[in-house]
C-alpha cells in the first residue's frame, strides 16, 4: 500500500516536471550548442529562485482572494532595509532588517486593508505609490548620509554576503524556505483559514472564522518570505535601486503566475515545488528567447500565452470528457433503442 | 473614522498647497506669450525659460539645472521648471503645453521620441514661444527640414550619438580585443538609442565583429543581471558587453557586474557603457569590467541650450538661428576620471562654475566661441573651471 | 411601549436614509472640494481657458476607457488588457493611416473590437478568471505591439492633428458618456449586467443568456480602447511602445473612486464613471500644475485614493470584500 502510494506520487512529480522538462528539450532540439551545457541549466534553475520565494510570499494573500500589486515595492524597500542592516550587522544584520522592515511594510498594508474595509486592489495600489516614492527617498538620504554604501539611485548589498545570491547556495537556501512554506501551507491554522476564506467567505464567516483576521493574517505570514526574496535578490544582483512610476508592479506578475501554475497542479505535487516548476518554466523561456536571439517582445507573447493555456486546460479537459459522457450516453440509448 | 479619514485627506491636500505655494507660480493667468518677435533688450520683465526638472530620472539633469539656474541668475533671467506630466509622449506634448500655459517666453526642449518633435514645432510656433532641443540629433533628413524652417525654431544642441557608439565599439575592439559583442539597449524608439544602435552596427560591421544578441526594456539591476547571466550562459564566446543608457537603469552596473563576478568573468569581459553612471568608478581599473564610458554631453547639451536661449533673449546671435551646436563627447576610462567626473562635471551640490564665470563663458558670445568651448570641453577643464 | 418602538424604529430608518444620502453625496462632494482646492492651490490656473485644452486630454484619457469599463465592473469583471489593446490598435492605425484616414480609423475600431472579443472567449468560453484571463492577455497584446512597432515607434500621418481641437474631443467624450448612461441606466442590456453582478445564478433562472451577457462588455471595453487609441493617434501623430500605459490602472481606480463596489451588483452606479472619471482628471492635472515633483505627485495620488475610496466605499452592500 505504501508503495503503491509512493509510487503513484513519484508518477505525479514526475508527471509535473515534464512541463520544464519539454521545454528545455525544444530548446536543445533549436539550439543545442547554446543550451545543452551545465551552464546553462544552472542559469534556469538559479534565475527562478527569486520569483519562486516571491511566489511563497504571495500565495498566501492570493489563495485568501486578495489582489496585492504593493508586493514590489515592499521587496524593493526591505531589500534596501537588508543592504543597510547587511553592511552594519552581517548576516543577522541583514536578515533582522529585512524581516522587520517587510513585516512592518505588510503590517501596515494589510491593517489599512483590515481597518478601512475597502478593496485590497485599491489599498494596494495606494500602498504601491506611497512605498515607491518611499524608496527613491531612501535611496537620496542614503546616498548623503552613507556615500560608502549608496550612490544615491541604489543601495549596494554587503560585499561579503554576495555569495548567497550564488548557486548553490541560492538553491540550498530555496530548499529551505520551500520546507519552511510547505510546513507554513499544510499545518498552520492562517493558512487553513486562508483557503476557506478564499473558496467561500459567507461559509467561513458563518462557521466562526473572522475573515478580515485572516486576510491580515496572510499579508504578515508572507511578509517573511518576501524579506527573504528581498534579501536573496540583493545578494543576487548586488544592489537594490530604487523603483518609480509604478515600475515595481512589474514585479508580482511572474510569481503570481507561478502561484497559479502551482494552484493549477495541486493534484500531482504540493504546492511549493508547483509554484518553482511553473517559475522554472518562465525562466526557461525567458532564456530560451535570450539564447536564440529573437526580440524580447516575443517572451511576453509566449508568458501570456503559456498562462492561458495552462489556465485554460482543466476547461477544456473538461468539456473533453463530457462530450465523451454524451457520445456514450447516447450510444447506450440507441443501442438499448435498438434491443427495445 | 472618517472624521480621521477627513482629517488625513485635509493633510495631504495642505501639504500639495504648501508645496504649491512655495513653486512660485502664482498670478500667472496662463496667458502664452508672443514675445518671441520683439526686441529682448528693451525688455522690462526678466526673460521667462522654461526646461523640464527631471532630476528624478537622474543625476545630469539636476546637475545641469543647477548650472542653469547659476547662470540665468547671472543674466537676470527666470528660470522656470517644470515637472514632466509622464514618461511618453503625451507626457512631454503636456508639459511643454503646461510651460507655455505660464507664460514662458522661450524653452530648452527634450523628449524622448522623434515623433513628438514635428509636434512641438508646431505647437511653440503657434504659440510664438522660442525653443531650443537639446540632447537630441534630428537623424530624419525631411523633419529636419520642417523643424529648422520654423521661425520659432532658435537651434539645436546635441552629441553625435551614432559616433559615440561606433567609438565605445572600436575602443573595445582594438584596446580589450572584443570580438563578440552583445548589447544591452534601451527600449527602441528612443531618439538617441536609435542612433547608438546604428552607430554599434556599424562598427560591428567595419570591425568584422560579432554581434550576438540585444537586450531592451530592462528597468532594474535585478533585470540586468538576469540579462548578462542569460548573455553568459547562452552565449560562452562573449567577450564584450555595450550596455546603452546606464543612467536610466538604477543599478544596471552593478547587477552587470555581479553576474560577470558569479562567472569568474570580470577580467575576460570588456563592459562599455554609455551615459556615465554615479559609482561607476569601483567596477573600473584592472581586474575590473568597465573598460570605457562615454557621455557626459547630457548635461553639457542642456546647459549649452540654456546659454544660446539666454543669448536670444539679449538678441545675440539672433540673425543665425537656427544654428547648431555639437557638444563633445566624453570618455572616461579610469577610476581616477570617473571620481572627477562625478566631483566636477555632474556634481548636484555645486554648479560646474560660478555665474559670472558663464558670464565670460559663453553668455553673450559668437557661435565661434561657444563651439570652441564645446570643443575644448573635458574633465580636466571642467576640473580648472571649477577651481 | 409601542410608540417608543415606532419611534425607534423611525429614527433607525433616518439615520439609514441620512446614511445612504451621504454615501451617495460623498463622491459629488469631493468632486467639489478636489475642484476648490486645486484651482486656489494653482493660482486659478485648473478652471482657466488655457487649461481647458489640457484638462480635456486628461479627461478623455479616464472617461473613456471607464465608458466602456464599466460594463465589465458592474459583474465583477476586470480587463487588465486595456494599455495592450490601445498600444496594438494605435500601431494597426498608425500603419493604416498612411493609406487612409477613414481606414485608419476603421483598422483602430475593429481591432480593438476583436481583441476584445479574444479575451471574452478567454473568460467566458475557456472559463478563466477575468483578471488572470486579462492579465496574460496584456502580456501577449504589449509583445505583439513591440513586434508591430519593430520595438520603438511609428509615425501616423500627420493629417491626424486635424482632429485635436477641443470641440472633437470634448463632443465625443460627451456622446460616449450620453450613449454609456442611456445604455448603462436604462437598456436591459445594463440592467443584466448588474444582476449577472449581483447573483449569476438568479440571473440565469430569470432567462438571461449568461454566456452572451458576459461577452458583450469585453467587446465593449475593447471598443473603449479603440477610441482611446484614435485619441493617442489624434494628440501625439504616433503610436509607440508606451502609447495606452497605465489605461486599466487609471479606469479601475476612476471607477472605485466614483463608488462602484470591486464585485459589481446593483449598486453600481454610472455616476462612478463621471464623479470618478472627473475626480482622476482633476488630481493628475492640478498635481502637474502646482509643480508638484514626480514622486510627491504619485505620493499625493496613493494618499488621496485610498482615502476616497475608504470614504465613499459601500461596506454595508458589499457582503465580501476582497
Amino acid at each position: 500500500m505504501n508503495s503503491a502510494k509512493t509510487s503513484t506520487k513519484l508518477l505525479s512529480l514526475l508527471k509535473a516536471c515534464m512541463i520544464p522538462v519539454a521545454l528545455y528539450l525544444v530548446l536543445l532540439l533549436l539550439i543545442p550548442d547554446r543550451v545543452g551545457n551545465l551552464d546553462s541549466i544552472i542559469s534556469m534553475l538559479s534565475l527562478a529562485v527569486v520569483p519562486t520565494i516571491v511566489a511563497y510570499g504571495v500565495h498566501f494573500g492570493f489563495i485568501s482572494g486578495i489582489m496585492d500589486f504593493s508586493v514590489g515595492s515592499r521587496m524593493v524597500l526591505s531589500g534596501m532595509c537588508a543592504a543597510i542592516g547587511g553592511h552594519y550587522g552581517g548576516a543577522l544584520g541583514m536578515a533582522a532588517a529585512a524581516l522587520l522592515s517587510s513585516l512592518l511594510l505588510s503590517a501596515v498594508v494589510g491593517g489599512l486593508f483590515a481597518g478601512l474595509k475597502i478593496p485590497s486592489i485599491v489599498i494596494s495600489l495606494g500602498s504601491l505609490m506611497v512605498f515607491e516614492t518611499g524608496s527613491v527617498y531612501l535611496a537620496r538620504y542614503c546616498g548623503k548620509l552613507l556615500p560608502e554604501i549608496s550612490t544615491g539611485q541604489y543601495i549596494k548589498a554587503p560585499e561579503g554576503l554576495l555569495f548567497l545570491g550564488k548557486f548553490p547556495y541560492n538553491i540550498i537556501i530555496l530548499v529551505l524556505i520551500a520546507v519552511l512554506f510547505d510546513i507554513a501551507n499544510s499545518r498552520t491554522k492562517i493558512a487553513t483559514q486562508a483557503r476557506v476564506v478564499g473558496s467561500d467567505e459567507l461559509i467561513a464567516r458563518n462557521i466562526g472564522i473572522k475573515p478580515m483576521r485572516v486576510k491580515f493574517s496572510t499579508y504578515v505570514f508572507g511578509s517573511a518570505f518576501l524579506a527573504l526574496a528581498s534579501v536573496q535578490s540583493a545578494c543576487y544582483s548586488s544592489a537594490v535601486g530604487y523603483s518609480n512610476s509604478m515600475a515595481s508592479m512589474a514585479m508580482v506578475f511572474r510569481p503570481m503566475m507561478a502561484v497559479i501554475i502551482g494552484i493549477s497542479m495541486s493534484a500531482l505535487v504540493r504546492h511549493s515545488v508547483g509554484i518553482y516548476i511553473g517559475s522554472l518554466c518562465l525562466s526557461i523561456m525567458f532564456t530560451g528567447i535570450i539564447a536564440l536571439g529573437w526580440p524580447d517582445s516575443l517572451q511576453n507573447i509566449f508568458l501570456g500565452v503559456f498562462l492561458t493555456a495552462v489556465l485554460a486546460l482543466p476547461t477544456i479537459q473538461r468539456s473533453i470528457a463530457a462530450g465523451k459522457r454524451r457520445k456514450a450516453a447516447r450510444r447506450r440509448f440507441e443501442s438499448s433503442g435498438a434491443a427495445n | 473614522m472618517k472624521k480621521v479619514l477627513s482629517m488625513l485627506l485635509a493633510l495631504s491636500m495642505l501639504l500639495c498647497l504648501l508645496a504649491g505655494c512655495g513653486g512660485g507660480e502664482g498670478g500667472q493667468s496662463g496667458q502664452p506669450s508672443n514675445g518671441g518677435d520683439a526686441a529682448p533688450a528693451e525688455r522690462t520683465e526678466p526673460y521667462r525659460l522654461g526646461v523640464l526638472s527631471l532630476g528624478s530620472l537622474t543625476t545630469a539633469f539636476k546637475a545641469a539645472t543647477l548650472s542653469l539656474q547659476d547662470m540665468c541668475d547671472a543674466a537676470n533671467v527666470e528660470l522656470v521648471q517644470v515637472e514632466l506630466a509622464g514618461f511618453d509622449d503625451q507626457g512631454f506634448l503636456t508639459t511643454y503645453e503646461n510651460m507655455i500655459n505660464m507664460g514662458v517666453d522661450g524653452v530648452v526642449a527634450y523628449t524622448f521620441s522623434e515623433g513628438t518633435i514635428r509636434l512641438l514645432a508646431d505647437l511653440f510656433e503657434e504659440n510664438g514661444v522660442e525653443w531650443f532641443l537639446a540632447n537630441r540629433q534630428i537623424s530624419d533628413p525631411e523633419l529636419k527640414e520642417y523643424v529648422f524652417s520654423k521661425s520659432k525654431f532658435v537651434g539645436n544642441c546635441f552629441c553625435d550619438e551614432q559616433q559615440m557608439a561606433y567609438n565605445v565599439v572600436e575602443q573595445l575592439h582594438k584596446d580589450h580585443g572584443v570580438k563578440n559583442l552583445a548589447v544591452i539597449g534601451l527600449t527602441q524608439g528612443d531618439l538617441n538609442g536609435d542612433l547608438r544602435d546604428k552607430g554599434i552596427a556599424a562598427a560591428c560591421e567595419d570591425l568584422d565583429i560579432n554581434l550576438l544578441t540585444e537586450t531592451r526594456g530592462i528597468a532594474t539591476a535585478g533585470d540586468v543581471t538576469n540579462a548578462v547571466e542569460g548573455i553568459i550562459t547562452s552565449y560562452p564566446e562573449v567577450d564584450g558587453i555595450f550596455i546603452v543608457g546606464g543612467a536610466i537603469t538604477t543599478g544596471a552596473l552593478a547587477g552587470a557586474n555581479q553576474s560577470l563576478v558569479n562567472h569568474g568573468l570580470s577580467d575576460k569581459v570588456a563592459i562599455g557603457m554609455i551615459d556615465i553612471a554615479a559609482g561607476m568608478s569601483e567596477y573600473m581599473g584592472d581586474g575590473n569590467p568597465l573598460k570605457v564610458v562615454a557621455g557626459g554631453n547630457l548635461v553639457m547639451d542642456y546647459i549649452f541650450a540654456g546659454a544660446c536661449m539666454i543669448n536670444q533673449s539679449n538678441g545675440v546671435n539672433a540673425d543665425q538661428t537656427p544654428y547648431i551646436v555639437n557638444t563633445n563627447m566624453m570618455f572616461v576610462y579610469t577610476p581616477e576620471d570617473a571620481v572627477d567626473y562625478d566631483a566636477y562635471c555632474e556634481n548636484t551640490e555645486r554648479p560646474l562654475m560660478s555665474g559670472s564665470k558663464w558670464s565670460e563663458t559663453l553668455l553673450g558670445k559668437d557661435l565661434t566661441t561657444i563651439q570652441a568651448f564645446s570643443d575644448s570641453f573635458s574633465i580636466t577643464e571642467a576640473k580648472a573651471l571649477n577651481q | 411601549m409601542n410608540s417608543s418602538n415606532v419611534t425607534a424604529r423611525a429614527e433607525k430608518d433616518g439615520l439609514r436614509m441620512a446614511k445612504g444620502t451621504f454615501k451617495a453625496v460623498v463622491p459629488f462632494l469631493g468632486l467639489l472640494f478636489i475642484c476648490v482646492f486645486f484651482q486656489i492651490v494653482s493660482g486659478g490656473k485648473l478652471l482657466s481657458p488655457a487649461n481647458l485644452k489640457t484638462f480635456a486630454n486628461y479627461a478623455f484619457q479616464i472617461l473613456i476607457p471607464a465608458c466602456g469599463a464599466v460594463f465589465l465592473m458592474s459583474q465583477g469583471n476586470l480587463d487588465y488588457s486595456m494599455a495592450g489593446n490601445v498600444c496594438v490598435s494605435a500601431a494597426l492605425g498608425a500603419m493604416a493611416s498612411h493609406t487612409s484616414i477613414p481606414l485608419a480609423v476603421a483598422v483602430v475600431l475593429v481591432s480593438s473590437v476583436v481583441m476584445g472579443a479574444v479575451n471574452a472567449f478567454t473568460c467566458v468560453g475557456l472559463g478563466v478568471t477575468s483578471f488572470i484571463a486579462t492579465l496574460a492577455a496584456s502580456f501577449v497584446y504589449t509583445g505583439l505591439a513591440s513586434v508591430l512597432l519593430g520595438g520603438g515607434a511609428l509615425t501616423a500621418d500627420f493629417a491626424f492633428k486635424n482632429a485635436d481641437t477641443l470641440l472633437v474631443k470634448y463632443g465625443v467624450i460627451v456622446l460616449v458618456l450620453a450613449v454609456t448612461y442611456i445604455v448603462f441606466t436604462y437598456s436591459p442590456f445594463g440592467k443584466h449586467c448588474r444582476a449577472l453582478g449581483a447573483k449569476e445564478e438568479v440571473a440565469h433562472q430569470s432567462g438571461i443568456n449568461v454566456k452572451l451577457e458576459r461577452a458583450i462588455p469585453f467587446l465593449i471595453s475593447g471598443f473603449s480602447c479603440g477610441v482611446l487609441a484614435l485619441f493617442t493617434l489624434v494628440r501625439t501623430c504616433s503610436a509607440a511602445t508606451g502609447s495606452g500605459a497605465g489605461t486599466q490602472i487609471n479606469t479601475m481606480l476612476a471607477l472605485l473612486l466614483g463608488g462602484i463596489p470591486f464585485s459589481g451588483g446593483w449598486s453600481s452606479r454610472f455616476r462612478a464613471v463621471i464623479v470618478g472619471g472627473l475626480i482622476m482628471a482633476v488630481v493628475t492635472n492640478g498635481l502637474v500644475l502646482i509643480n508638484l515633483s514626480v514622486e510627491l505627485q504619485q505620493l499625493t495620488k496613493g494618499i488621496i485614493f485610498i482615502i476616497a475610496v475608504a470614504l465613499s466605499f459601500d461596506r454595508e452592500n458589499t457582503a465580501v470584500i476582497k
